[in-house]
């Protein structure tokens, strides 16, 4: 396990790259040692890489703050390792710690995105296991958005999130159907 | 052990409501709702009482007072219970409507889990910003499981809290 997150490791930036490369898994618009820049943790089985997640920190409006925007993925000849679970941990401690050391980063917690079926079974759990990221919404294309808030932040006024200003259009962000509750 | 309403407020009486039509309750509810002053003009009190979940108690009458109407919020494609709250200005101090809380959450799961062909899948709840004081700003609420997921065009918080047994679709 590596915790790569705003470090600069340049073992996990390269092992990083050669799965990206290996899997061919990215789009063809992000170039590896970009992406590479935003990793936050490797899971490493037997000194290779097999699971990794990046992040990227938005703005995310409906929830009127800024957010870690976790993506994930895992080597298919280790779709069944659990090595996304052992990473949960010590990810949401290093984003945890990383958000309260940087407050001008205004960081209110972590976000995912999840495909259908992308989990398995978990995917029907609304809050997870190990890590209690819950279900919130859905996106337009049938997503999951599962957030969990830092324990740490506080709501500005009890009406704002505190949260930096927003982007007319953040880069990750898909709008999602936000209609009234009933009995609202 | 799970923290009960009991615990938290040990000088009230809490009494189950849902799906009860216990007339005493609903009436007492109606007394309580016409001495406050509280419903819209356009809600008729017998017409709310049918959608109490619980009550509290204290000296013999009615001082906190939750409903729930069932339906689907689109934002989570679920069901869910969404609720209403109401505590005797008198008793605002006193936590009971935090207790109520626990009380009607434990008790609609229950619920829930003894009629799965009600697919509710937890509560939600559109918070006032003056109901929030304290505890308003803390956007996760660990007892009550209560995670802000949203916010009202006006500003009121979208909160959703769900049953540990349900699973989505």
């Amino acid at each position: 396990m590596r915790i790569g997150w705003r470090r600069d490791d340049a073992r996990l930036e390269a092992d990083a790259i050669a799965l990206w490369e290996r899997t061919g898994i990215l789009p063809d618009d992000v170039t590896p040692a970009e992406r590479a820049r935003e990793l936050v943790a490797g899971a490493y089985q037997g000194g290779r890489l097999i699971s990794l997640c990046t992040a990227v920190v938005e703005p995310i409006p409906f929830l009127r703050a800024r957010f870690v925007v976790l993506r994930s993925m895992t080597d298919p000849d280790h779709r069944r390792s659990h090595a996304q679970f052992a990473l949960a941990l010590p990810v949401r401690k290093a984003l945890q710690d990383w958000a309260l050391a940087n407050p001008e980063e205004k960081a209110a917690g972590v976000i995912g995105f999840v495909e259908p079926g992308a989990w398995g079974d978990f995917d029907k759990l609304p809050v997870a296991p190990i890590w209690p990221l819950t279900v919130v919404a859905y996106t337009h294309d049938g997503k999951q958005v599962r957030a969990c808030w830092f324990d740490h932040v506080r709501l500005d006024g009890a009406r704002r999130a505190v949260a930096g200003p927003w982007p007319s259009r953040p880069k990750t962000w898909r709008p999602i159907s936000n209609s009234a509750p009933p009995g609202g | 052990m799970a923290l009960t309403a009991e615990d938290m407020a040990p000088d009230f009486e809490f009494r189950p409501a849902w799906r009860l039509n216990d007339p005493q309750i609903e009436k007492d509810a109606v007394e309580f709702w016409n001495r406050l002053g509280i419903l819209p003009k356009k809600v008729k009190p017998e017409e709310r009482a049918r959608e109490l979940t619980a009550v509290a108690y204290k000296d013999g009458r009615i001082v906190g007072v939750h409903t729930a109407r069932l339906g689907r919020l689109d934002q989570v494609r679920a069901r869910l219970a969404m609720l209403r709250s109401a505590v005797d200005p008198d008793c605002r101090r006193t936590r009971v409507s935090f207790a109520l809380t626990l009380y009607t959450r434990a008790l609609l799961e229950r619920w829930s889990k003894e009629h799965p062909e009600e697919r509710l899948a937890g509560l939600g709840a559109i918070l006032e910003s003056r109901e929030l004081a304290g505890r308003g700003n803390e956007p996760y609420w660990p007892t009550t499981r209560f995670i802000l997921a949203g916010f009202m065009p006006d500003g009121r918080q979208l909160r959703i809290s769900w049953f540990e047994d349900f699973r989505l679709d």
